[in-house]
């Protein structure tokens, strides 16, 4: 009945979907997320679209076990509010960490995952989800 | 100049699942019982304001159908919406419209009917009142998840435990036991509540508010007319309405709501209440304990308690009768239900009668200041709204 998700709504947004596009705000040198042509803190349309390294630290938790049409073969699902580097903030699943190993301010990045399917014969929907950032040597 | 308005008449269904009538028929339960209660002929009445949420019901734009139902055409009449604050925000909007001049009696009714819809849809849509695109659907969060943000930053940071969260389900359950319009009509113990399913860590099933239906229905009427009808108007003192960000990434903290500060804030101002001495003012509260943590912020909100310390109010017992300050004596959203749009206008209703001493045994407040206060959050403190009501009429 409610969910709204279409391919084309979904391609529209793809770059801030898919790669974390976000706004700087070149007056008040402020980030935010989503992106928008004002800024969100000072009204300013002097903005710069950029994007995001992926990587941030969890800052709140929890684990949703009753979860929303669509995402139920997930269920216990992880979902954090992450401060990303660049210092604007989401909300976003947090996997391949069992829940009892997550902490605040853990390090996390972002990876492209499977989000919904469909249905059996549906679309499949992918999306950016958050795990533990593996140091690169 | 702005004219005084008090509450002459209540009215409160059946809160619970009520298949057993439709929309109209559900929001006439209460309109009656209150049009009865202050004893004026429906002429009287020259506004109507319908609180619905609605979405998950089969009428989607009710206010014309209600009005019909309980021969009320021809009154001016529109919907108000403020998500789980729908109830004080159809209050505010009656009462303003008595305080300027342009109504002399109002009817608000706040009705809803969710069960007529599925529990994920029920769960999805109220999720609407958050910022849905961008942190529900394209992330999976689910309402109870907002709140549970919260509950996991009180954990971390205040010590609060889970037992802690399931005590505040035992008190409001308790209460509800004794209130004949409450969902549900059963006592519960900590460690029923301790077993019950997560729905969204560390919040569980009994940690939760239920999908209710129901109404609740006030008569609000000008000073001249409040006080020729009855001896014991209950006084709208103050009202304090607020707001805050839609996307919950753009809140500065997780310690309590900023929305709800700011309003009661505000009411506390309007009624020239000292803010650090306020449960000395008060016989009772009615706060939205829509998930158990959400009263414990709600004590700290409204200044009960200093930030941090909310949890020793019901570890002390201090919120019961004979306590600090008895809150959700009704049973709380948690265990009276929560009917969206019924919730705000079915706190006003409590507080009425209870000033009245018209409750039931067991769990009437005592009354010796004769005043009482709603606590109405929409969303995640998306909404709030702090309600002073009185049986003194206001200075000024």
């Amino acid at each position: 009945m409610m969910f709204e998700r279409s391919p084309a709504k979904i391609w529209r947004n793809r770059d801030v979907l898919y790669r974390l596009k976000y706004s700087y705000c070149r007056d008040c040198k402020r980030s935010f997320y989503p992106p928008r042509g004002r800024c969100i803190y000072c009204g300013s349309s002097n903005i710069e679209h950029r994007y995001s390294s992926g990587r941030g630290v969890v800052k709140e938790f929890t684990v949703v076990y009753q979860t929303p049409v669509g995402f139920t073969d997930m269920s216990p699902m992880v979902i954090g509010l992450i401060e990303m580097e660049e210092g604007f903030r989401l909300l976003a699943q947090i996997v391949d960490v069992k829940p009892e190993e997550i902490s605040n301010g853990m390090k996390v990045e972002a990876v492209l995952r499977r989000m919904i399917v469909d249905g059996e014969t549906g679309l499949i929907y992918y999306g950016i989800k958050f795990a533990p950032l593996i140091e690169k040597s | 100049m702005r004219r005084k308005v008090a509450i002459v008449g209540t009215g409160h269904s059946i809160y619970g699942v009520r298949n057993d009538v439709n929309l109209p028929e559900l929001a006439y339960e209460s309109i009656k019982e209150a049009v009865d209660e202050a004893k004026i002929g429906l002429d009287d009445i020259d506004l109507v304001v319908v609180g619905n949420v609605g979405g998950w019901s089969s009428e989607y734009l009710p206010a014309i159908v209600i009005n019909e139902y309980a021969d009320l055409a021809g009154k001016s009449t529109f919907r108000i919406e403020a998500a789980c604050a729908t109830g004080s925000a159809a209050i505010k909007t009656a009462v303003d419209a008595i305080a300027s001049g342009e109504a002399d009696i109002a009817l608000v009714v706040g009705v809803e009917k969710m069960n007529e819809s599925l529990t994920p849809v029920v769960v999805e849509f109220i999720g609407r009142s958050g910022n849905y695109f961008w942190e529900f659907q394209n992330f999976g969060l689910t309402f109870p998840g907002y709140y549970a943000l919260y509950a996991t930053y009180y954990m971390f940071n205040y010590g609060v435990k889970e037992e802690d969260l399931c005590l505040i389900a035992v008190k409001n359950h308790h209460y509800a036991s004794m209130n004949p319009k409450a969902h549900f009509q059963r006592k519960i113990t900590v460690d029923e509540c301790m077993k019950s399913r997560y729905i969204a860590w560390p919040l569980k099933l009994y940690d939760s508010c239920p999908i209710s239906d129901g109404s609740a229905s006030i008569i609000l009427a000008s000073e001249e007319i409040a006080t020729k009808i009855t001896d014991t108007p209950i006084w709208i003192e103050a009202i304090g309405s607020a707001s805050d960000t839609s996307n919950i990434t753009r809140r500065k903290d997780f310690t309590g709501l900023y929305a709800a500060r700011k309003a009661a804030s505000e009411a506390y101002k309007k009624a020239r209440l000292d803010p650090g001495e306020i449960t000395r003012h008060l016989d009772l509260a009615e706060v939205h304990d829509c998930f158990t943590i959400a009263e414990i912020m709600a004590y700290e909100d409204l200044g009960f308690a200093k930030r941090g310390e909310g949890v020793k109010l019901i570890r002390e017992g201090q919120t019961y009768i004979g306590g600090l300050i008895p809150v959700n004596l009704s049973g709380g959203l948690k265990a009276k239900g929560h009917p969206i749009a019924a919730t705000g206008v079915g706190m006003a209703v409590e507080i009425a009668r209870q000033l009245w001493n018209k409750i039931e045994r067991g769990r009437q407040a005592p009354i010796k200041n004769g005043r009482g206060l709603a606590h109405n959050v929409g969303g995640t403190g998306h909404y709030a709204y702090v309600t002073i009501y009185s049986l003194t009429k206001p200075r000024g």
